[in-house]
């Protein structure tokens, strides 16, 4: 039987694992996962850029049977429809940072120096799609959920983004499962 | 995404968006913006739909800025953003 592989949301000091598989999560300015809040949206700045909270994924194998998981990969349907004025950043990460801002106005910018797990400065999400997906580190032959790096991130809002609720997109996890 | 791909369309070209519309629609509309994939990868080719659809966008101000449905507060436009593989030529 194929292993059992989620994916999980991470917010939170603790962090609270969230099993976010094939449901939406929203990117708000506030460190919390629900699949349509709108309590503390990010708001359209005046000038510059505000932020998301960023939001920290990873995968988590629950079951898994004589086999491996590994050869991961994390990608984008490759068209930024968000909206106006909207872009996605993100990197890998090897350590939990909890997501810090102002909760209903803008997260703290996902930057090497905010975030100490961070793997390089985030870049568009957009670039990564099914034919040129992120590599994601790990491997795992047992039950865990912390195997492989952390997917952050981060959606930025500029003062052109009209108000209002952006489209959604869709995120797609990869990996390869020898498991019997 | 094959630079080639992009190559074969123009703008001002008629085409039919196949995937990445909400809830499966396929959608018809008119090339306004070709951009150079390895600059702008998300932003790659920007069609004007025909009619708007929900979560539609003005391309970047290319075309009339999106308003918000006063009772859903979705943004409703005509611009959308695609790719090469995900539409078809009319």
């Amino acid at each position: 039987m194929a292993a059992t592989v989620l994916i999980r949301r991470l917010t939170g000091a603790g962090p609270t694992l969230t099993d976010i598989t094939s449901i939406n999560t929203r990117a708000n300015a506030e460190d919390a996962h629900t699949t349509a809040g709108t309590s503390n949206s990010i708001l359209v700045p005046s000038a510059g850029t505000n932020y998301s909270y960023w939001v920290t994924t990873r995968l988590d194998v629950t079951a898994i049977t004589a086999g491996t998981v590994n050869n991961i990969k994390w990608y984008t349907d490759g068209a930024n429809n968000l909206g106006t004025g909207v872009t996605m950043k993100m990197n890998t990460a090897s350590s939990y940072v909890q997501a810090t801002g102002t909760a209903g106005t803008s997260g703290t910018q996902l930057t090497t120096g905010n975030h100490a797990g961070l793997a390089g400065a985030p870049t568009d999400a957009f670039a990564f799609t099914s034919g040129s997906p992120k590599s994601v580190s790990g491997t795992t032959s047992s039950v865990s959920s912390t195997f492989a790096d952390m997917v952050v991130y981060q959606i930025e809002v500029g003062t052109t983004a009209a108000a209002g609720a952006t489209g959604s997109e869709t995120l797609t996890w990869q990996y390869d499962d020898t498991s019997s | 995404m094959d630079n080639l791909d992009s190559i074969k369309y123009k703008r001002g070209q008629r085409v039919r968006i196949l995937v990445g519309l909400e809830e499966g629609k396929i959608a018809t509309g008119t090339i306004r913006i070709l951009n150079d994939p390895k600059e702008d990868p998300g932003h790659q080719i920007g069609v004007e739909l025909d009619e708007p659809v929900r979560y539609g966008h003005s391309l970047e101000g290319e075309l009339p800025r999106e308003v918000v449905d006063p009772k859903t507060h979705v943004t409703v436009g005509r611009g959308w953003w695609t790719l090469p593989q995900y539409i078809e030529p009319l």
